[in-house]
């Protein structure tokens, strides 16, 4: 069960957190501090991140 | 189960008419910006909805052990909440990228009313009540 709602918490934050990191990274963008290359590396990285650690939450063996 | 059997329709749409307010209030009387505003929050609105449903369908399931019955329904059902989901998404970050905060905003307000429409939430919290 507590697997359950980790991967709800995970599922639920997520297009939080794309927007969020969206936000600040195009701050820097802005300000020519990183690229747009580098912006969406770095967004691509922690959305197959998270999506990975909710496959692995949910394929993974069973927690009561 | 139904969408109208667990929310409250009449506060969840109050909520999304006030979110409509709050776009075009972000959007500075732009006709584009509070377009796309819109669009993200239609997305999430149907996103919502196949949430609700996917998630009945899994409460069921997890409740009568009951694994292989509808199994691919709900699946798509968390497919087409995802599909949506990027597609909101994805327009926001493209077409009005100086709006992400906003939209944030608005996602998360939308988020908020979702809760809050829900009927009889403390039932979800119980152990072994099957409505």
């Amino acid at each position: 069960m507590r697997k359950f709602f980790l991967v709800m918490g995970l599922a639920l934050a997520l297009p939080s957190t794309i927007l969020g990191l969206f936000f600040v990274l195009y701050q820097l963008v802005k300000n020519d501090v990183i690229s747009w290359n580098t912006l969406l590396i770095i967004l691509l990285i922690v959305v197959s991140y998270t999506l990975g650690l909710m496959v692995k939450n949910v394929l993974g063996p069973k927690n009561k | 189960m139904s969408w109208a059997q667990k929310i409250n329709n009449k506060i969840y749409f109050a909520g999304l008419a006030v979110n409509t307010g709050v776009a075009w209030l972000f959007s500075d009387g732009d006709l584009r910006s509070f377009t796309w505003l819109m669009v993200m929050l239609l997305t999430t609105v149907f996103s919502h909805y196949f949430n609700i449903k996917g998630m009945l369908q899994l409460i069921g399931q997890r409740i009568q052990e009951k694994r292989s019955l509808g199994h691919w329904q709900m699946l798509g059902h968390f497919a087409m909440k995802l599909l949506l989901l990027i597609i909101g998404l994805v327009c926001l970050m493209v077409f009005i990228p100086n709006k992400v905060l906003q939209g944030l905003i608005l996602y998360i307000f939308q988020l908020i009313i979702l809760v809050l429409s829900i009927k009889n939430i403390g039932k979800f919290y119980k152990k072994g009540s099957s409505s």
